[in-house]
């Protein structure tokens, strides 16, 4: 589990586990700041942060053109949707 | 009403593959996945009574085959979701993180991420990108999977996900954060390479 030291400076564990809640909004003030502080030297964490960012915006538009592939053989759908169908006459 | 009348006759042909398609990435289990999907429109008629109208008859859908995947992620926790975390931990964070003098989990050089800016830059215009996503996202371990896209495709509110898949807030965010990284590195491997 993440627990923080009482020390002020963050590991980059801590700020990359911080930075969803930052991003929700969800972090108190102090922890804020420590992340902050962090970030102003520490460029791989920064780097994380501003790519899963992208990331989380880039997957908001992946949505139903994506889904292409088929699952179900034409077989499988015509027996379902009669299946279906006998329910709904019923 | 008209628009928002439900027309099971139509259900096959417009939503099987969709909804296969999302239970599928959350499940990892083609067959589960099929098998779902014919419950969900079984159910659906049995309760088609409840519809109301308020949303689509698709939104209405995905609802349901929704409740039904959570409930196969509840009856599946073999192992409880606190006991899995700390069992992994170390090992996971490994992959990661390393002492070093500016701290006992600093990232590890060779998993720094990229400096590289077209990683990111052109994500949007090359299509190869979603498949390289839904890829990256299938191979989350089940743990992960299904909180992952509730969060980030779905993006429901992580309080009524934690709700969803009863977890603990402290479990869902190292399950989040471990998504987190796991989905970067993944990411970043595939589509530099």
């Amino acid at each position: 589990m993440i627990q923080t030291k009482k020390k002020w400076l963050l590991t980059c564990k801590e700020v990359t586990y911080f930075s969803a809640m930052m991003e929700e909004g969800k972090l108190p003030f102090m922890l804020r700041l420590r992340l902050r502080y962090h970030l102003f030297t520490c460029g791989p964490c920064k780097r994380f942060i501003e790519q899963t960012k992208k990331l989380a915006q880039r997957i908001h538009k992946f949505t139903e053109q994506s889904f292409r592939q088929d699952s179900f053989s034409s077989e499988e759908k015509d027996a379902l949707q009669e299946k279906i169908n006998k329910l709904t006459d019923q | 009403m008209p628009n928002n009348e439900l027309q099971p006759q139509h259900w096959v042909e417009r939503y099987a593959d969709y909804l296969a398609a999302i239970a599928r990435m959350k499940l990892r289990d083609d067959d589960l996945a099929k098998d779902l999907v014919s419950e969900t429109f079984l159910s659906a008629l049995q309760s088609r009574d409840s519809f109301r109208g308020e949303s689509s008859e698709k939104t209405w859908l995905v609802r349901i085959l929704n409740n039904k995947i959570i409930d196969q992620y509840r009856k599946n926790k073999s192992q409880d979701t606190t006991e899995y975390l700390s069992e992994t931990d170390k090992e996971f964070y490994q992959e990661f993180f390393e002492p070093t003098r500016y701290s006992d989990h600093h990232w590890k050089q060779e998993v720094y991420p990229t400096k590289d800016p077209s990683f990111t830059d052109q994500w949007m215009e090359r299509e190869e990108f979603s498949s390289i996503l839904e890829w990256c996202i299938r191979k989350l371990p089940k743990q992960m999977r299904p909180v992952f896209i509730a969060k980030y495709l779905e993006e429901n509110e992580s309080e009524e996900i934690c709700k969803e898949y009863q977890l603990s807030s402290s479990n869902y965010w190292v399950l989040i954060h471990r998504a987190r990284l796991l989905m970067r590195s993944c990411l970043e491997k595939n589509w530099l390479k």
